[in-house]
């Protein structure tokens, strides 16, 4: 057994149904429906927006793995009837028609041979999934609405391999192995030729090649006619890696680009009689940018073509909301771990995080945790600071350091005018309580680093927020609070069933080691990586710097920046670099109600919240961004490494797959 | 006074002005764990616990401080990692010199089969009795001769004439000596002199596993004064992991490591030739998990009334 | 003793199998190194098909011009039709490769592949047909290693997938094992072994060299350790992690090792080939071997960089005994010597 609850590695045999379902959280299900509701479904969100385990749920193996450990499948009961198909683009090799030159065809060519590997490629998933419920229990069945039982499957294949959507390259056969053995055969064949175990792809396959989608009709069409499944029963087709296409550099042909996505979206574009649909997954702007349909000028419809899943739209923390879902599945998945690493642990309440971590600390206990020896120190005085002030500051600020530390702001911004002989609840920065909260994050930094200390991020609400929305992130914090737990707790580490409960200081260098990896790990993206890590330094290290420079902290909140739309639009580079920035989750990107009287639509973006612990900026946002006119922005984007023109007309993003 | 019961957690922070980066102390468990903690020499007591008391030979959190970050520049050669020095001496260095003095073809479809035939008809010994010729031969499937004295000893103990008789009696053309480790190399050059002189129609190959620079430097110069001697070394320790003798200004953790020296210097025993940066003043950073060299600092090692040592060292007399 | 399958120094492997007319296929890159290399061997060649691979995205346009003429004027004294000097794309096709194996075998049946610069969506494919090329006679592989690495060596991966020619027939994923190679760590191929599923996950920890490189290392094994919650052991069959230290340069021990270790192949296996160039090699010779024997395919995944630093390393190593060029026999007399 792993020692650290929150591995995200498994090598070793396969974990058991119940532990797999035990793990898995479905705090999401019921805000996704549409995935598991008729016609095509994008889901968009960033990786570890929760995309992988939702889409996760169409597969066969896990919808077992519920029934063998006994737990109710998360899917709505009227909602469970579908078989499924997983096609991943670069498992696949889908993605590798780059690998050989296609100097012979035309790039629609190209498009066409995809479209039909990925038919085939389709077709086998459907038939392995047709198998796999065929041969399970029979309420199984029942929900899926599969009247085939065992080799009944056989009945339908004549009719299947007999259908004209194959031009006659499968041939009849009467087993449903027999038939998959054929497809098989000419995936094989694709992917001996892709990468180059053969010398030319077989002529017969581009004669007989199959439409996008049309062999998944025919099948569901063939299934139905044979009342092999209920009316209502769905075929869903779930395409994985969709999003990685665009960054993959393919050859030109002709000096046009071979488009996949179109190819892929043409599907979709399909009308839906035999109740087929398709589930991508992507990256938000990716998506909104591109939409294009195969052969032709027209684009997909949301609604009438698609329904949008945006889980970072679900998940993520707008301003005032209270209806934020990522909390409850964060504190979901860590009861869930709590219970697999054999913690006792009630499910009914997800407040395992809380006795682990304790809900939150205050910023004074924060600093009260700080254990300075001499809190006076920190203090820093003015010329114009009066003596009677300063003793008032310095007396104090030996049992309220903040208090003390956000007088002395308070006299550097409004003068010393003020009698500070009065009750410590009395005084004026202590009344004030928005000028106190807007500034208190920035005045812990400014405490800490003048003590010449790491400030504590530590207390579940802290670590919750710090996730910005994101699942693989709260694993990731866990991850490390607990390892560097284990390292210092030694065999005690092992103590059952009882919930530990971490110190401050292990769960803060935990934050710190995460924060540091999770920087460290944009360029190990996909996309233009190295250019948003550098992006994302570029602004760290300004507003890290405005931050600390600011001792009258009179601007708290510019910790992000704001940018007109209308100026966005008008580059439409700089626009999409922002953009990718967003996708990739290395900036956060929301509405901007400003509250300047012109009124303008605005955007403002901030860093990942992940990111600010080491960079040394607060993660909590507040008051108004820094208004960052297009000059800074351009500045910072040319450090990054981006090319930008100010010609409006001239497009400086790097040749991609459009 | 800092006396230690653990590592302190805000350690790991590293500050501006520690002489770590962050992290480190994490990274020092972790290695204490799987790395150092199968020491031969001391191992009933777990290694994190022999640091901490390592750690109260200071009374200074500044000079604790300093000799984590040195240790976090200790190479520690392991068990798997010396079996994997034995199967590079053996595979590459060992192959290719008895293909150059056996005139072997590469080419030959059996040239494996010959290599080794050769290698077993030579003489392997130790230099001394650290390497462990025993594990050496095992871990290579090789049978070799089976009269493997270590030539420190012979060179006190041995019969120049009896030595000879042997090597003509079974055909030896190629002595192979092989030593663990060299740190100033006045150790193998002596033996090396002894040899060529007792065996001049003999081929030598002079193989140590690792060497220190200083060691490299003596050896490569002594080996050309005689016609028969070939050294090739495993592993060569770079110039950049040897402890300065002198403090360098623009290394501020060896200047403070420098200042500490000459205040504990005192709290050692320092045998002949011996210095705060090692015999011969090697500046060695080196500990293999069955004894620690002297050519290594001696905060490490030394073990005295008023030092307690991380690696305790197996000496001679 | 493994079994000995030729290799040591360029020039002394050279020299020793006594082949007269090599064709050298090489790389001219922006690091000076991957010239040095071909450099220091030239009097053993008579011909050269050399590639200058650009980046699709480079940053710096003119210091990359100047960094491929400075490399470039090191084979100035090679006369000019012994030379062919092609530019290339990174993201060639594979058609584009076997073309330029063409130029080679063309010229004569013994090539040298010196793989010290090629990307490995190069060198891979390129030691697959050769060596799967029944005209080729004798084939050696040359690596030099480098001094001063960059501090980022390579920048935008493109999405984790195979390398071109090394799939599996059918998309197995689930295998008994998975071969790591330890070194400029990238996290990004450990997302394989959450969408695969893998028995044992094997370290392949290169070793030597020691310091300075290898505490690097150990912090690579520190965050595999954390990341698979558990327990890493360096005892050879401890499950599911193993750490396996092979020295660096010993082609021929890693892949000796990883036939061992999968019984000849008989247990599935899969491969990330980060860390040393030449444990690469013995990758790329394992999977090769694997399937020419029809055992079943290893996939070799790999995130493919589409910008390398302009200085990769600062300059070729060198010790008092020359260059630090080692050369590995793939192919003798039209005997692989690296068989299952």
């Amino acid at each position: 057994m792993s020692l650290n609850p929150f591995f995200e590695l498994y090598a070793g045999d396969r974990i058991s149904p119940d532990d797999f379902v035990k793990m898995f959280s479905d705090v999401l299900v019921p805000h996704a429906t549409p995935i598991f509701a008729p016609g095509n479904a994008v889901v968009t969100g960033k990786q570890g927006s929760g995309k992988s385990m939702l889409l996760s749920l169409l597969r066969p193996e896990i919808r077992l793995q519920y029934y063998e450990a006994g737990v109710e499948f998360p899917v709505p009961l009227e909602r469970r009837g579908f078989l499924s198909a997983n096609v991943n683009l670069a498992h696949s090799s889908a993605y590798d028609f780059g690998l050989r030159r296609a100097s012979d065809l035309e790039p629609e060519d190209v498009q066409l041979y995809f479209a039909d590997f990925l038919n085939y490629l389709i077709l086998r998933s459907l038939i392995s999934c047709l198998k796999i419920y065929s041969r399970a229990d029979d309420k199984v069945r029942k929900e899926v609405g599969l009247k085939l039982k065992g080799d009944e499957c056989n009945s339908i294949v004549p009719a299947l391999s007999a259908h004209p959507v194959w031009e006659g390259w499968i041939k009849p056969c009467e087993t449903i192995n027999e038939f998959d053995d054929q497809l098989q055969q000419r995936i094989r064949g694709y992917r001996r030729y892709l990468h180059k175990k053969v010398k030319i792809i077989d002529p017969e396959y581009l004669a007989t090649r199959t439409t996008i989608g049309e062999p998944a009709l025919i099948f569901s069409q063939i299934l139905r006619d044979a009342g092999a499944i209920a009316p209502k029963t769905h075929i869903f087709i779930d395409i994985d890696q969709y999003e990685e296409l665009a960054n993959i550099l393919n050859d030109k042909v002709e000096g046009q680009t071979v488009d996949y996505r179109a190819t892929i979206n043409k599907a979709l574009a399909n009308r839906n009689e035999f109740k087929v649909s398709y589930r991508i997954g992507t990256r938000g702007h990716a998506w909104r940018n591109h939409s294009k349909i195969m052969g032709t000028t027209a684009k997909l419809e949301e609604e009438r073509d698609y329904k949008y899943v945006e889980l970072d739209e679900i998940l993520i923390r707008r301003e005032n909301s209270k209806s934020d879902i990522f909390p409850s599945f964060a504190r979901d998945v860590f009861n869930r771990r709590m219970v697999f690493a054999k913690f006792n642990v009630n499910l009914q309440e997800d407040l395992a995080i809380d006795e682990v971590y304790k809900k939150s600390f205050t910023p004074e206990e924060k600093i009260e945790r700080l254990s300075l020896r001499k809190p006076q120190k920190v203090l820093k005085f003015d010329k114009n600071f009066s003596e009677k002030s300063k003793k008032r500051l310095l007396k104090l600020a030996k049992n309220n350091l903040l208090s003390a530390k956000l007088g002395e702001i308070w006299i550097r911004q409004k003068g010393d005018i003020e009698d500070l002989d009065i009750l410590d609840s009395d005084l004026p920065w202590e009344k004030k309580k928005y000028w106190k909260k807007e500034r208190r994050e920035v005045a812990l930094l400014q405490i800490a680093s003048d003590a010449q200390q790491k400030p504590l991020w530590c207390g579940a609400n802290d670590i919750i927020a710090l996730s910005g929305g994101n699942i693989l992130v709260f694993l990731s914090l866990n991850q490390f609070i607990w390892d560097t737990w284990i390292l210092y707790k030694g065999k005690d580490s092992e103590i059952r069933p009882q919930l530990p409960i971490i110190d401050v200081h292990v769960q803060s260098l935990g934050v710190q080691k995460a924060s540091k990896y999770w920087i460290e790990k944009i360029t190990q993206e996909t996309g233009m990586s190295s250019e948003r890590s550098r992006f994302v330094a570029a602004i760290a290290g300004y507003f890290n710097k405005k931050i600390f420079a600011d001792k009258k902290i009179s601007y708290p909140g510019h910790t992000g920046f704001s940018i007109q739309k209308s100026e966005l639009f008008e580059y439409p580079n700089v626009r999409e670099y922002l953009e990718e920035l967003a996708d990739y989750g290395n900036l956060l990107m929301l509405d901007h109600t400003t509250k300047n009287k012109d009124r303008k639509q605005r955007i403002k973006f901030y860093l990942n919240p992940i990111f600010c612990p080491h960079f040394g900026i607060p993660f909590i946002r507040t008051k108004e961004p820094y208004y960052a006119p297009l000059i800074d922005l351009v500045g910072w984007l040319s450090e990054a490494g981006y090319s930008i023109s100010f010609n409006k007309d001239v497009d400086t993003r790097p040749q991609r797959l459009v | 006074m800092t006396t230690l019961s653990e590592l302190p957690i805000q350690w790991d922070y590293a500050v501006p002005g520690d002489f770590y980066p962050p992290e480190s102390i994490s990274f020092l468990k972790f290695m204490c764990q799987k790395v150092f903690d199968v020491y031969e020499p001391s191992q009933f007591k777990p290694f994190e616990y022999r640091l901490i008391e390592w750690l109260n030979n200071l009374d200074t959190e500044k000079k604790q401080k300093a000799f984590i970050a040195v240790l976090l520049d200790l190479f520690f050669i392991g068990k798997k990692e010396f079996e994997a020095l034995y199967r590079l001496l053996a595979n590459s260095i060992m192959s290719r010199w008895i293909i150059d003095v056996e005139s072997i073809d590469v080419s030959h479809p059996e040239v494996s089969k010959n290599i080794l035939e050769k290698i077993n008809a030579s003489w392997i010994c130790p230099i001394t009795d650290s390497l462990r010729i025993n594990s050496f031969l095992k871990v290579n499937n090789l049978v070799a001769k089976d009269v493997r004295p270590d030539w420190r000893s012979l060179k006190r103990l041995g019969d120049i004439e009896k030595i000879q008789r042997f090597v003509r009696t079974n055909k030896i053309k190629n002595l192979m000596l092989i030593e663990d480790f060299v740190g100033s190399g006045t150790q193998v050059k002596n033996v090396i002199k002894y040899a060529s002189e007792c065996l001049p129609k003999t081929n030598i190959l002079l193989a140590p596993l690792v060497v220190c620079p200083d060691g490299n430097s003596a050896l490569k110069k002594e080996v050309k004064k005689y016609g028969n001697v070939d050294y090739r070394p495993t592993l060569i320790l770079p110039n950049s992991t040897k402890f300065p003798k002198k403090a360098d200004a623009s290394k501020p953790l060896h200047l403070f490591l420098h200042q500490i020296f000459d205040e504990i210097e005192h709290r050692f025993e320092l045998g002949r030739d011996e210095t705060v940066t090692g015999y011969k003043s090697t500046g060695g950073q080196v500990v293999m998990h069955s004894n620690c060299p002297n050519n290594t600092l001696p905060i490490y090692h030394q073990d005295t009334d008023h030092w307690v040592s991380l690696f305790p060292r197996v000496g001679r007399q | 003793m493994s079994i000995y399958r030729p290799w040591g120094n360029v020039l002394w492997l050279l020299d020793k199998l006594k082949i007269e007319d090599w064709v050298t296929l090489g790389c001219i890159a922006t690091e000076s190194r991957s010239c040095t290399s071909v450099a220091n061997y030239k009097d053993f060649s008579s011909s050269f098909v050399l590639l200058k691979i650009t980046d699709p995205q480079p940053l710096e346009s003119e210091a990359v011009a100047n960094a491929y003429d400075d490399s470039e004027s090191q084979l100035d004294s090679i006369p000019e039709d012994q030379k062919n000097v092609i530019e290339s794309e990174l993201m060639a096709t594979l058609d584009d490769l076997e073309d330029y194996v063409e130029l080679c075998v063309e010229k004569s049946p013994n090539v040298i592949i010196d793989i010290t610069s090629f990307p490995k969506r190069w060198f891979f494919p390129f030691i697959q047909m050769l060596i799967n090329d029944v005209r080729i006679l004798n084939l050696v592989a040359v690596y030099t290693q480098g001094e001063t690495y960059a501090a980022t060596i390579a920048e935008n991966p493109e999405p984790l997938r195979p390398l071109p020619g090394f799939i599996t027939a059918d998309e197995r994923s689930s295998h008994d094992h998975a071969f790591v190679g330890v070194g400029f760590h990238d996290l990004g191929m450990l997302k394989l072994l959450g969408d695969d599923s893998v028995k044992k996950l094997n370290l392949m920890f290169p070793f030597p060299p020691g310091p300075p490189g290898n505490k690097k290392n150990w912090k690579f094994v520190e965050q595999i350790n954390r990341k698979i919650g558990g327990d890493i052991s360096s005892e050879e069959f401890s499950e599911p992690l193993s750490l396996h230290f092979l020295p660096a340069l010993d082609a021929s021990e890693a892949f000796t090792a990883m036939s061992n270790i999968t019984r000849k192949g008989q247990l599935t296996s899969i491969m990330a080939p980060y860390g040393p160039k030449p444990i690469s090699l013995a990758m790329c010779m394992f999977a090769i071997a694997v399937d020419n024997a029809g055992l079943e395919d290893v996939p070799v995944y790999y995130s493919q960089p589409q910008r390398y630093a302009v200085e990769y390393t600062k300059n070729a190593l060198k010790s008092d005994d020359g260059l630090e060029s080692w050369a590995y026999a793939l192919k003798l007399n039209g005997r692989d010597l690296y068989t299952i």
